[in-house]
């Protein structure tokens, strides 16, 4: 009798959880998500250029005659600070805006796909872009999305009253910003008074259409903490999918929009929360998971279990800033000393795991990367020892380099329990150099105020940026991220790269800028990581492909394969 | 009024200033530990390109720009009108996101706590009444091992024998996404199947100690001069065992089930995160490493009140079970 009470109580505890997470969307939900495709408008083939160029990194995985139907699930580090998508960019929301939200066109390496935008034409003069969009584009309410939507957001973003910087890439390039004219519903222009090449590098990365039916009540300043466009199966969303439930801490559940521009494969696409990377490998080997980013330690074991695996060269750079304005480091030879000791090779090997390359410069994969131009210092401690005694510093009977009395005693600052390892690997580089090197750990804030600020002499330096060196414009401004190196000549090439009339004065441009701080050794130029997704095997990614930075291009490709 | 009603209310009434001690230490020490909250929630790329002006705005937003007994007595303002406030991070009402997650994590542990012990009070009188034998034996060294060793390891071992390599139970969150439109019952059971794991891993490292120290004091109780006494008089064993030692041998779980209380909110950050499971350890957890300090201060408090709560149960439940403490 106890027993059976006691199990009793055990079954309650299990209904209440099941009540607990219970589903919040109506049944209607459930009956949209099997609505048939047919009621769809027509899809129009995008026209992408040179789609055969564009190497597949994953195989094909099997023909597949009927890809419609079914469901995807992807992972996700984090619930999303909002579900209103269009105000979270910062967290998951970016998931989510590939996912649900109307993106222009996208970038796979150099080559630049069209997506809600169709076509583009610059004029004679160069200054002004005449835009189309595809005419049967529509919002998940069933409203056609049109110019006016396009041109409000431009206008909403920049609004002074809008506090959050992250949607202000419009004027991000230019101390003027960019006229957009209505045409008719589907076409307009941008005119500038300079050429405006970077404009694909803001839509492809920075820009965010939003509804304008939906948002055109909401102040700037309320637009994080509006609760419009925040129900769950009432998110108006312009991309392939719309988001119909969300499970805090567990999955946002994504269906087919039925009135996407293109034909959808998937009938469904779940988000699921995964924080742990340890729980997400697992999950993609018992099947939880269909597609998700790889750890490097977890390649090998990926491959063994016959995953598709592919490799990724993120389009980040990450260096070691040498502050410029130190009275050790302001000596160029020094910097350039340090860039001998520096071993690139070992940090691969110690930190990537062996999964890595050495790079020359900064701008790797990306758009007008070009290694010729940089200087390479190969490892090599002897040539730095030579370049440090050219500058007057002798050994002292410690091993140590002094000259007028001051040890060549440098530390270097990072954050705190994300760089230590990287850190302690930097250290072991510079034993018997007759270089001090000292590390530092602090608190994430305390070492950005203290980066920002100067008060360090070499610090860990790391940033996401998009397809196109444009981006590090205002990193360079940022001078604390260029080690405070500034010159006229640099100053001027940047503004050459950003507004160069063909890519040809583009490429000269910011071959100019790789060679000068290359060769000002302003950073310890670090390898580049490579990172890997993994699927299994009955996710059909071929059409869908992915980006560096593991957004598909085509989300409205995915498909699944029938078991 | 009785004495116990008297106890209670004073024991209520000293909570109060304990409560706010314990806050007001809490907050000040939380807010002079480096980190500005403000950074946590922009990207380092974005909070490089904000101008001082952009930092400062962001922090008044935040409520940061005042002096730090403001902040504390706003809050306490706050807490005294019935509300926790809003989370730094996400701006959305921190009981609501409280409430988002309570269930999931009470549940849990209120399975776990049962399970031990239903599991572990029986095995530790097992033990105790064939002690050195092979089970007693068993259970000692199973105690040791299982306090040794790690959640975390013990976590993943299950899950890459139970959902990897058998595919018998699933290894992530609590719900199963390829279930279509699924019965009330099918719900249940996919419930089920996603908790045995943590709950069973939960009572697996729990139990050996629990079993173990029910097994002492057994040891300890039966061999009292009052039950020897109570044999010596003739009383038949049951009535020695129900009456004398069992009742004893509940005085210390009394406390324990007091103190079980604060876990039961607290939850277990270790399992809650490797099997992915929306508890409020995860997001109490979380909100330290962002510095969310509103909803550092909401779990906080209530873990606190919690704790108290427990020692005032105990307490009654001492009385309960020991007639003594109650004449005190």
């Amino acid at each position: 009798m106890k027993k059976l009470l006691a199990l009793l109580l055990a079954l309650i505890m299990v209904l209440s959880m099941v009540a607990c997470g219970a589903k919040k969307e109506p049944a209607a939900d459930d009956q949209a998500a099997d609505a048939p495709a047919a009621d769809a408008p027509a899809a129009d083939t995008p026209a992408v250029p040179n789609e055969e160029d564009v190497a597949l990194e994953f195989e094909a995985v099997a023909e597949v005659d009927d890809k419609f139907g079914g469901q995807l699930i992807l992972q996700t580090w984090m619930d999303p600070i909002n579900i209103n998508f269009y105000a979270d960019y910062g967290s998951v929301g970016c998931s989510n805006y590939w996912t649900c939200g109307p993106q222009l066109v996208v970038y796979k390496g150099g080559e630049l796909y069209p997506l809600l935008l169709e076509s583009w034409e610059l004029d004679e003069t160069g200054l002004v872009w005449t835009m189309k969009i595809r005419e049967n584009a529509g919002w998940s309410d069933g409203t056609p999305i049109t110019v006016d939507d396009i041109i409000f957001s431009m206008e909403y973003f920049r609004q002074d009253t809008f506090t959050d910087f992250i949607f202000q890439a419009d004027t991000m390039y230019f101390s003027e910003t960019p006229v957009y004219e209505k045409v008719d519903d589907h076409t307009y222009t941008v005119t500038t008074t300079v050429p405006y090449p970077t404009i694909f590098d803001f839509y492809a990365v920075n820009c965010f259409i939003i509804p304008k039916h939906v948002f055109e009540n909401v102040p700037a300043e309320e637009f994080h903490t509006t609760t419009v466009n925040s129900t769950p199966g009432e998110i108006v969303c312009g991309g392939p999918f719309k988001i119909t439930e969300y499970k805090i801490g567990e999955y946002i559940k994504c269906e087919r929009n039925e009135y996407f521009w293109d034909e959808v494969y998937l009938d469904e696409l779940y988000w699921r929360i995964a924080p742990d990377g340890n729980s997400m490998f697992t999950a993609l080997q018992t099947g939880e998971l269909d597609f998700t980013f790889l750890m490097g330690s977890k390649y090998q074991e990926a491959v063994d279990a016959g995953m598709q695996i592919a490799r990724t060269n993120g389009a980040n750079y990450s260096g070691i800033s040498m502050n410029t304005q130190d009275p050790i480091l302001s000596d160029v030879n020094i910097r350039k000393a340090f860039s001998h000791i520096y071993d690139q090779q070992l940090f691969i090997d110690q930190a990537f795991g062996g999964q890595g390359e050495i790079n020359k410069g900064f701008v790797a994969n990306m758009r007008f990367e070009d290694p010729d131009a940089c200087v390479y210092y190969e490892h090599d401690v002897e040539k730095a020892k030579a370049l440090i005694e050219e500058s007057g510093w002798t050994l002292n009977a410690d091993g140590i380099y002094e000259k007028d009395g001051q040890l060549l005693e440098v530390t270097y600052i990072y954050e705190a329990g994300y760089d230590d390892f990287n850190a302690m690997i930097l250290q072991s580089m510079f034993e018997g150099t007759g270089v001090k090197f000292n590390i530092e750990g602090q608190e994430y804030s305390v070492w950005l105020d203290n980066v920002d600020a100067g008060n360090y002499q070499m610090s860990s330096n790391y940033s996401s940026l998009g397809p196109d060196p444009a981006n590090y414009y205002d990193n360079y401004l940022n001078t604390s991220l260029f080690s405070f190196y500034r010159s006229e000549t640099l100053d001027q090439a940047w503004i050459d790269g950003m507004t160069g009339a063909t890519d040809e004065d583009r490429q000269a441009a910011y071959s100019a800028v790789q060679h000068e701080l290359t060769d000002a050794a302003v950073w310890l130029v670090q390898p580049r990581n490579w990172g890997y997704y993994a699927a299994n095997q009955t996710c059909g990614l071929d059409e869908a492909q992915f980006t560096s930075t593991g957004m598909f291009v085509y989300f409205h490709k995915l498909y699944k394969i029938a078991e | 009024m009785n004495s116990g009603l008297k106890f209670v209310i004073k024991r209520l009434l000293v909570m109060i200033p304990l409560l706010f001690a314990v806050t007001l230490a809490s907050y000040l020490l939380m807010t002079i530990t480096p980190g500005d909250p403000m950074a946590m929630y922009v990207g380092q790329d974005q909070l490089r390109q904000m101008t001082p002006t952009q930092k400062e705005q962001r922090r008044e937003a935040l409520g940061l720009n005042r002096p730090i007994i403001v902040r504390y007595f706003d809050w306490l303002d706050d807490i005294l009108h019935g509300t926790f406030g809003t989370s730094f991070k996400t701006g959305q009402p921190i009981e609501k996101e409280i409430g988002q997650r309570i269930g999931i994590t009470m549940s849990l542990n209120i399975i776990t706590l049962f399970l031990t012990y239903l599991v572990g009070i029986p095995l530790g009188i097992y033990c105790a009444k064939h002690k050195n034998g092979i089970v007693d034996n068993a259970v000692m060294l199973y105690s040791y091992v299982g306090i040794s060793l790690p959640a975390f390891w013990l976590s993943i071992m299950a899950i890459t024998l139970f959902a990897v390599k058998l595919k018998w139970l699933p290894g992530l969150g609590l719900s199963d996404l390829t279930l279509k439109n699924p019965t009330f019952w099918q719900e249940v059971w996919d419930t089920i199947k996603h908790l045995i794991m943590p709950v069973g891993l939960t009572v697996i490292t729990g139990l050996g100690s629990m079993a173990r120290a029910e097994r002492n004091l057994y040891l300890d109780v039966i061999n009292q001069d009052y039950v020897r006494t109570a044999r010596a008089k003739g009383l038949p064993e049951r009535k020695v065992k129900w009456g004398h030692a069992y009742r004893n041998v509940m005085l210390p779980l009394a406390s324990e089930i007091g103190g079980s209380l604060a876990g039961l909110i607290g939850g277990s950050y270790i399992i809650e995160t490797i099997f992915a499971i929306p508890g409020l350890g995860a997001y109490s957890t979380n909100a330290i490493l962002d510095r969310d300090y509103p909803v550092i201060m909401a779990t906080l408090l209530m873990s606190s009140v919690l704790v108290m709560v427990g020692y005032l149960v105990s307490d009654i439940l001492y009385c309960v079970v020991d007639p003594r403490i109650r004449v005190q």
